[in-house]
């Protein structure tokens, strides 16, 4: 979380503008990082698939050994497609948390009541 | 005005916010358990990479790796069953299932690498190990997903 102790809006232009580029920025972050990782999931799935087609054609490992790295490839597929669902439902989390930060900052600095004390933290 | 209108409103939404997860809170706790199991998973599937647990007889000297990444994720997964979404969240419940899901996931692919392990050793490049450290990944991921900083 960026640091917005010394965010003290006086319109509520600033408020939203403030709260546009946070949420942007954040936005920005999570794409750009998790863009990666889940080809990266994929990659390594079609790559054990490979193996284990080769392992078995090679006569390395039996059918039902066969069976089973497959079945636990599966698995982890279908796991990837949870940990899509829970990562957007943390990103909206982190939008929330952060739009509350900045509310929370605010109010602190004006009124030196902080509404958050679990997103603001004076020192 | 407007300012004005704005610091009577935002504790309101604010009180309103608070009832309304998304997703659990990070958990310091839950982290830990998780990265500790993560790391011995890491180690017992390096192990196979490199061709050293193809034989039955490594699994004896695996055994307590497999053990403590078991025990890190039973712990997660009590640990993640405490929280409770504010207000029966329904979005909130939803990730936590999730959550469970993936360390449970984590754990029923270590359990099953571990069998055959035990039972018939693993060889190298079979395509057992990238769905380990695939769902032991996701699981890290999403534990740490709110972590701040």
């Amino acid at each position: 979380m960026p640091d917005f102790s010394d965010f003290n809006p006086n319109t509520v232009d600033d408020f939203v503008e403030a709260m546009i580029n946070e949420v942007k920025d954040l936005g920005q972050s999570w794409w750009s990082t998790n863009k990666e990782i889940v080809p990266g999931y994929l990659r390594s799935l079609a790559e054990a698939s490979l193996q284990t087609q080769a392992a078995l054609a090679s006569g390395l490992i039996d059918k039902d050994a066969a069976d089973q790295a497959v079945r636990m490839q599966q698995a982890a597929f279908r796991q990837t497609v949870r940990f899509m669902k829970y990562m957007t439902l943390a990103l909206s989390q982190r939008i929330v948390d952060t739009v509350f930060s900045l509310i929370g900052w605010a109010l602190f600095n004006r009124t030196g009541v902080n509404f958050f004390p679990e997103l603001v933290s004076p020192e | 005005m407007k300012s004005l209108k704005i610091f009577i409103l935002a504790p309101l939404l604010g009180a309103c916010s608070t009832f309304d997860w998304f997703a659990p809170p990070y958990d310091a706790e839950l982290d830990k358990s998780v990265m500790e199991s993560h790391k011995a998973v890491s180690e017992i599937t390096a192990c196979i990479d490199m061709g050293l647990c193809a034989d039955v007889a490594s699994f004896e000297q695996r055994e307590q790796i497999y053990t403590k990444a078991v025990a890190g994720l039973k712990t997660a997964r009590l640990r993640a069953e405490t929280w409770e979404p504010p207000r029966r969240s329904a979005t909130g419940a939803e990730a936590k299932t999730l959550l469970i899901e993936m360390i449970d996931g984590c754990q029923a692919q270590l359990m099953e690498l571990g069998e055959r392990h035990r039972k018939n050793g693993v060889p190298q490049n079979a395509g057992f190990t990238q769905p380990v450290d695939t769902a032991c990944d996701q699981a890290l991921r999403a534990v740490q997903a709110l972590k701040q900083g």
